[in-house]
């Protein structure tokens, strides 16, 4: 029991009594309320963390992007309608191209998926919020920073002109000039740390926070889709990262990833942007196909057909997304052999999507049809993203891919797939789930119109650069001779666009009319089955007044009996942040959780890594200093506050007796209504019953993708080279396996403090923490040396660029993980505490097995491997 | 464990067999070896065959149930039934990637 007056103090947990939720409690109702709102002023803006107000400033950002994309595609279109025009400079073009295909792609099209599943997720699983709301906070200023420093250098003349997928040697030191490849590359930091915050929090937030009852086989399909999305994000977007950070490299400090005269190689930077490049046209599409399957079901006013099949095919299209990244680089010298496992993979992806396409008609033909807006924008899918697929198939064939590749045939494919798989399901979602987002309807005359406008102007805008293609109009051409035949298709072309900016206007019209003045909606207008249907529309601050529990894939198209069944959770406090966390196959009860509150510090973070970002552009230097900020806003918005403190002491349960309740449901009746009180459920668990669990999880999900991609291109880089290690010998062997042994040591105490932290021992765990800090004091002094007196230069050859690249990475974890450390033991000795910091511990120490464990690989690749092949 | 083998490790093993596959072209053509191309791929259509067909016998074994039947078994039986499809396709991609084999030198 000392333990538990040190730990917890029940004095305080007595001395504040709680509201807590249940059925017809109208005083819980308006203190749920007060507490989940977003607190006013310009502050509170900034310190904004409800998940729909983050999703909101996300989708009309992302929207914003569109435009500004669109308007640049406009000035495309009409420098292209006639020809020999002198519209617009060859360099403004080149401009023009790049920065809208970046738009599109990083600024848009992927961040739009997660800003609208950020949005309707935490509604559609039954959740108060989203996992991690302040980390989903950070990561909207990051996108946002992002996406204004690529404007801001365009609207200064320095924008980017080597085409969205920046090949070098294009990109490179030498054809680059200025700082606009290395804007381009900081804006793909900017947007893949955002897009991969996101997925964390929305891969915790599926897994994590689902109503009890909404078991996988019950999870709504887009749920479905995001899941599978995200984590492709974890696995896609780390090969981005890699290659900008080596293009930025060789820019800034002369590193040689890509210089063919240094042991570089320009195939590199293909294969690795292709490996994201190719998942990403996925992360756009998957997510599109979950609105489908959402959409589908309502206006055919049945359940969907075949839910099993769906789940399969999305699955094995994440999976396949991954091997086709080659077909990209069928025009390169590629062995045949080697692009026919890749054409085999190109066209068997076509099996899983004509599954669900299969499973959508069979809903469609057996339903009773709505014929809305929405339906439209769906119907239109089938259509061009059909056309568009099997310009696919074709593009597969690695004979036809020689004689169309970069014609604008390519240019056609690409935006039937992107704009027909994405931004037609995209509008479609839009018109959906409008009412419940704004509590207004829109007008249906103006969506009709504006679906035909676009429906119409897309065909006539694309399907002519199909013929332009076959006719060998090479793509990104500034411009074109007469007499060549294509100028009566490329004026066509224009009026097309220019038709689909009408469209886009009238969008936007609608939407400002029907949120200004347009008739208000009921909660289901549609007469939708899921479970974000069923709350106000627009949904109060805290989504539902009671938790709901789910019995069937589409909870309100269930009849039940409301006196015989328990029908929603009660007991999670409305006067503090409080989630339900439930089992992450199940979704049985697990942990009741107090969330954080609002706070300005991601916003600050977010400054200070925008300074980190943008500074390193100019400064190698940037990288050691603007990590001074960016660690002080972490810390400080990590830092536990008292009233916070006090708060979760008394929601809090001793250790003991929350191991013993685990599990535990205690079921009562109240007059009306039969609900599952949580009351007596643990407020933190270990492993994989905690969030931190999940997003350590994530974590090392990509970090692990990141070295595994750096050993890859070390092994390509060996692979193009005829001597290996070229010109020096490789670093000396008793460094590294110092630093093995002593990160090896490590985890003893490692182990010791985890084990502490999961026994709730204060001293122990932060004594062992201690220790454990030591040791990695020693690595990075040890390291330090070590780089003092390695023999292999970063600049002198591919060789050098990728042995630092390897060793710089392991050691900015590795600082990273230190400074972490360093926080949580001073937590541990001195700062507010309540049990949950013992979760904290635990994961930590997970992550320190991580970065000890990854270093073996390493180890073996830099000091092992170029002796072993001596 | 058989439904997550089928699932996840399945499509996985595609992935890592053609890119495995892929890095060795090179090399078959240099030193006019084929087997490590073939053994790769037989173990990845035996390793596919095997998990989909112990992901089919957990599914039939549950028996599909309804959406409505206690949460736990029908979830077995939805990811069982989606996994067996899964590992089958997985079978199908691992034999039509190993077809060009018989047909295509490395060295083309």
């Amino acid at each position: 029991m000392a333990h538990y007056a040190q730990l917890s103090r029940p004095e305080d947990a007595q001395a504040t009594p709680h509201l807590f939720d249940g059925p017809d409690n109208a005083d819980a109702r308006a203190a749920l309320e007060r507490t989940w709102r977003d607190p006013p002023g310009l502050i509170g803006v900034l310190s904004a963390i409800n998940h729909k107000t983050i999703a909101r400033r996300f989708i009309v950002t992302t929207f914003a992007f569109f435009v500004a994309g669109g308007l640049l595609a406009l000035a495309m279109r009409t420098q292209l309608a006639r020809p020999d025009n002198r519209l617009v400079s060859a360099d403004f073009y080149d401009r023009l191209f790049t920065v809208h295909g970046s738009t599109m792609m990083f600024l848009f099209a992927v961040p739009v998926m997660q800003a609208v599943a950020g949005y309707l997720i935490p509604l559609m699983v039954g959740a108060r919020s989203v996992a991690f709301p302040r980390m989903n906070a950070y990561a909207y200023w990051m996108f946002l920073f992002g996406g204004l420093t690529l404007y801001g250098a365009f609207a200064f003349g320095a924008g980017p002109s080597s085409g969205w997928f920046s090949y070098v040697p294009l990109a490179g030191p030498d054809y680059a000039l200025g700082k606009t490849s290395d804007i381009w590359a900081q804006m793909i930091t900017f947007t893949e740390l955002s897009a991969l915050l996101e997925a964390i929090v929305l891969i915790t937030t599926i897994l994590k926070m689902r109503a009890p009852g909404m078991s996988l086989n019950r999870l709504p399909l887009f749920a479905w889709a995001t899941l599978v999305t995200q984590f492709m994000v974890l696995f896609a977007m780390p090969a981005i990262m890699f290659a900008s950070t080596a293009l930025i490299l060789d820019r800034l400090v002369g590193t040689q990833f890509f210089n063919p005269s240094l042991g570089g190689d320009v195939l590199l930077w293909q294969h690795l942007f292709w490996f994201f490049g190719h998942p990403e046209v996925y992360l756009i599409f998957i997510p599109a196909l979950g609105f489908l399957s959402a959409i589908i079901p309502t206006f055919s006013r049945r359940s969907i057909f075949g839910y099993p099949a769906m789940v399969l095919a999305l699955v094995a299209t994440a999976f396949l997304a991954f091997g086709l990244w080659v077909h990209h680089m069928f025009a390169t010298s590629v062995p045949a052999l080697g692009k026919s496992f890749f054409t085999v993979a190109s066209v068997m992806i076509a099996i899983p999507s004509g599954i669900q396409i299969f499973c959508w008609i069979a809903t469609l033909a057996t339903g009773k049809l709505n014929l809305k807006t929405p339906l439209l924008f769906v119907l239109a899918f089938f259509v061009i993203l059909v056309a568009g697929g099997l310009t696919g198939v074709m593009l597969g064939s690695a004979s036809l891919d020689l004689q169309l590749h970069d014609t604008y045939f390519v240019v056609a494919h690409l935006h039937y797939v992107l704009l027909g798989g994405a931004v037609f399901p995209l509008f479609g979602a839009f018109y959906y789930w409008f009412p419940k987002m704004t509590g207004r309807l829109f007008d249906e005359t103006l969506g009709r119109w504006q679906f035909w406008l676009f429906f119409v102007g897309f065909n006539v805008t694309f399907f002519p650069m199909h013929l332009l293609g076959l006719e060998g109009m090479p793509r990104r051409m500034w411009t074109y001779p007469a007499g060549m035949g294509w100028s009566g298709m490329n004026l066509l072309a224009t009026i097309g666009a220019w038709t689909i900016g009408v469209s886009v206007l009238l969008f936007i019209v609608n939407v400002w009319r029907s949120w200004r003045r347009g008739a208000p909606s009921t909660p289901d207008p549609w007469g939708g089955g899921t479970l974000e249907w069923s709350t106000g529309a627009p949904p109060p601050a805290h989504n539902f007044d009671v938790l709901p529990i789910v019995r069937g894939r589409d909870p309100l198209w269930e009849t039940h009996d409301t006196d015989a069944r328990i029908d929603c959770v009660s007991g999670l406090a409305a006067d503090a942040r409080e989630v339900l966390l439930t089992t992450a196959l199940d979704a049985r009860p697990d942990l009741r959780m107090l969330f954080p509150s609002p706070s300005i510090w991601p916003f600050i973070a977010a400054l200070a890594t925008t300074l980190l970002f943008i500074g390193s552009i100019y400064t190698p230097t940037a990288v050691v200093w603007g990590s001074v900020p960016v660690a002080i806003a972490t810390v400080a918005w990590f830092w536990p506050r008292r009233d916070d403190h006090a708060t979760a002491l008394s929601l809090e349960l001793p250790p003991w007796d929350a191991r013993a309740l685990e599990g535990g449901e205690v079921r009562k009746t109240s007059p009306t209504r039969a609900t599952i009180d949580v009351r007596a459920l643990p407020t933190f668990g270990f492993g994989a019953r905690s969030p931190m669990w999940w997003a350590t999880f994530g974590l090392m999900l990509i970090e692990g993708t990141v070295f595994a991609i750096a050993i890859a291109a070390y092994f390509y880089l060996r692979s193009v080279n005829a001597t290996w290690p070229p010109n020096a010998p490789p670093p000396d062997l008793r460094w590294g396996t110092l630093n093995t042994a002593v990160l090896l040591a490590s985890l003893g105490p490692n182990e010791l403090a985890r084990r502490a932290a999961h026994r709730g021992d204060r001293a122990g765990s932060r004594v062992w923490f201690a220790v454990c800090l030591a040791f990695a004091v020693v690595f990075l002094v040890v390291r330090g040396l070590e780089f003092s007196t390695l023999n292999v230069s970063w600049y002198a050859n591919a060789y050098g660029s990728i042995v630092w690249m390897l060793l710089g990475l392991h050691t900015t974890h590795l600082v990273t993980d230190t400074v972490d450390t360093a926080v949580l033991a001073v937590l541990l000795f001195t700062g507010p505490f309540e049990g949950r910091r013992f979760v904290d511990t635990s994961e930590n120490a997970v992550y320190w097995y991580f970065v000890v464990l990854s270093w073996l690989p390493i180890y073996a690749v830099v000091y092992l491997a170029p002796r072993l092949q001596t | 464990m058989t439904t997550w083998l089928a699932l996840l490790v399945a499509p996985a093993l595609v992935l890592a067999v053609q890119t495995a596959n892929y890095a060795m072209v090179h090399l078959a053509c240099e030193r006019h070896l084929q087997w490590p191309l073939a053994a790769s791929s037989l173990f990845g259509v035996l390793f596919s065959a095997a998990v989909a067909w112990l992901a089919w016998r957990r599914w039939r074994a549950l028996v599909p149930p309804d959406a409505d039947d206690p949460a736990r078994r029908a979830r077995a039986a939805m990811l069982a039934c989606a996994a067996a499809w899964v590992g089958a396709l997985s079978l199908l991609i691992q034999l039509m990637m190993w077809f060009p084999q018989w047909l295509l030198s490395p060295c083309l």
